[in-house]
């Protein structure tokens, strides 16, 4: 019965961002469900790789970078179009990933984590610095497939629900059981009869994957990149992390609500609160509200900062882990408002 | 021919030789203890046999194959598994779901794992709790998931580490029902334990090493009677 209402719920839920787009024709909100729903995919990669096998990823822009770049780099220079990026660009993160999983899974916890964050600045290096390939600090620009948004939206709802199909099917089978107990206690899956190296690298195989396809679905969508847009470790491996944490570690669905979620308060600092602060500024002319808006702007990453403090100190599950016990909060304060 | 043989096994860490020289077999079907003072090099030589640590010479034999240096997860799927001193759950899931595991070694479906997983619950006494988060089990019961998991795996040979520390006398006396359990039903048992009253119950052959030497081998009786063994570990107390 539960798991009846648990699938009616996700066909409506698919439906309804299905239809979205024909009822809103706003191309600003539609830029930012596009922006959403690669997070999903960005977020679901990173929470099987950290949330459900326990390796801490702070690089995901490596493979996200590496998935853009090569979508990119077919069409400067070998005229492809830069929709095979999707399949290459998947690819292309795996080459990257396998050797890197080979020899850095020798590590655990925290120095694994510290790797990652190195595999990510040396990549960014390499598209800064080699500039014969890649066009260095200039960056790619590609001329996008269409125009209108809707293409773009429905490529990256597809991709949205394929990752968390992927997840699902992961975590239901053997592979899913294996990469708990990995995350639960390594030598105990060891002595369980479970080849650790093996099933971590397939978990970074599989995330790498999904982040790389999201990383060219990026260069066709946004038909720019540069080494500090796409291998940028505040606003894409940092991101990739506070998805997966305000969502929810370890959740099916929790990196798909953190996608939204930091999408909108991404933007809600980048804009200064939607540029509401900033016409109130102008209307009242009030000098605090002026400063206050420049500032937001500045300090998103301080803003990230809050909230991931907030998050880990009142929901350290995550919105989706943790949405009982915010149920509850809920529910008390309307009772107790009643009384 | 025999179903497992250590050979001169020997593993230094730096300049000390936690185990030096010990040498054993273990007949199929047997419950065979080890015992010794703690640092006597038991838990070392459970490393050793589980593919934990490399031996620095010496060889391991289970069912005529070499298996020193294997990966432990190859020499679980040989049919050898161990359990941990300090018992490691994987805390953050159900007692179910630990089993299930552990059962992925004897099938790929989930069907049917979840089927033996229920079934090895079952067989060792763990049903009424078999939903419960694994972290939230007494250490009674945590003991018994450390068993029961490895038994979910499959195995010929079960190294079972001092599964009774810590027990009360009561779930002492359901574990020892529990491991003659597992030797009826047709699984080898090595057992290191501490506890004496245990250890001389159950044991076919004990083997007692001190300072990672062995100091005899026999009969429960023939070793308590041996007075390297009761100078080295039993004291005075067990002599009088």
């Amino acid at each position: 019965m539960t798991v009846n209402r648990g699938i009616v719920a996700q066909i409506a839920v698919l439906a309804a961002l299905a239809v979205i787009p024909l009822v809103v024709h706003n191309d600003y909100y539609l830029h930012l469900l596009i922006l959403a729903l690669m997070w999903v995919v960005i977020g679901s990669a990173w929470n099987l790789l950290a949330g459900y096998t326990g390796q801490v990823s702070f690089g995901d822009a490596a493979f996200f970078g590496t998935g853009a770049y090569t979508a990119g780099l077919l069409v400067i220079h070998w005229g492809w179009s830069a929709w095979w990026g999707l399949f290459f660009g998947g690819i292309m993160a795996v080459v990257i990933a396998f050797p890197f999983g080979w020899i850095c899974f020798r590590l655990r916890g925290a120095y694994f984590a510290l790797a990652t964050l190195a595999l990510n600045e040396v990549l960014r290096h390499v598209a800064t610095i080699w500039e014969s390939f890649t066009q260095g600090m200039v960056g790619i620009m590609i001329m996008q497939s269409y125009i209108s948004k809707l293409p773009y939206y429905y490529i990256a709802l597809a991709l949205a629900a394929l990752s968390i199909i992927i997840i699902r099917l992961v975590m239901r089978s053997r592979l899913g059981y294996y990469f708990l107990s990995i995350r639960e206690d390594q030598d105990a899956a060891e002595s369980l009869g479970v080849n650790t190296h093996f099933y971590k690298m397939l978990s970074l195989v599989i995330a790498a994957w999904l982040t790389g396809v999201a990383g060219a679905l990026y260069m066709n969508y946004m038909g720019f990149i540069d080494p500090h847009v796409v291998f940028s470790l505040h606003d894409i491996s940092i991101m990739a992390i506070l998805v997966g944490i305000v969502g929810g570690v370890g959740t099916t669905y929790g990196p798909a609500v953190g996608a939204f979620i930091m999408v909108l308060v991404q933007e809600m600092f980048r804009t200064a609160g939607f540029g509401y602060i900033k016409a109130a500024a102008k209307f009242t002319d009030v000098q605090f509200l002026i400063s206050a808006s420049e500032q937001l702007t500045k300090g998103h990453a301080l803003g990230f900062g809050i909230l991931v403090v907030l998050v880990i100190r009142y929901m350290p599950n995550g919105v989706v882990g943790d949405w009982g016990k915010l149920m509850i909060a809920l529910r008390l304060q309307k009772t107790g408002r009643a009384k | 021919m025999s179903f497992f043989r250590a050979d001169n096994l020997v593993k230094h860490f730096g300049g000390l030789a936690a185990v030096n020289g010990v040498s054993f077999e273990v007949n199929e079907g047997e419950i065979f203890g080890l015992i010794g003072p703690n640092g006597s090099g038991k838990t070392t030589l459970f490393n050793l046999i589980s593919g934990f640590y490399k031996p620095t010479s010496g060889e391991v034999y289970f069912m005529d194959r070499r298996i020193d240096g294997l990966k432990p997860h190859k020499i679980n799927r040989l049919g050898l598994v161990r359990t941990f001193q300090v018992v490691r759950p994987l805390k953050r899931m159900t007692v179910e779901d630990n089993v299930i595991a552990a059962a992925f070694a004897q099938s790929g479906s989930l069907r049917e794992a979840r089927r033996i997983a229920l079934e090895t619950i079952e067989f060792c006494g763990l049903g009424r709790c078999k939903d419960m988060l694994a972290k939230s089990l007494t250490i009674g019961d945590r003991k018994r998931l450390e068993i029961t998991r490895a038994m979910a795996t499959g195995p010929k040979l079960i190294l079972l580490d001092e599964t009774f520390a810590g027990l009360n006398p009561s779930e002492q006396d359901e574990a020892i029902g529990l491991i003659r359990k597992i030797k009826a039903s047709g699984v080898t048992i090595i057992i290191v334990e501490h506890i004496m009253k245990v250890i001389m119950t159950i044991s076919d052959r004990v083997h007692a090493i001190n300072f990672g030497q062995t100091l005899t081998e026999g009969t429960p009786s023939q070793v308590v009677s041996n007075p390297g063994v009761v100078e080295a570990y039993l004291g005075e107390a067990y002599h009088a």
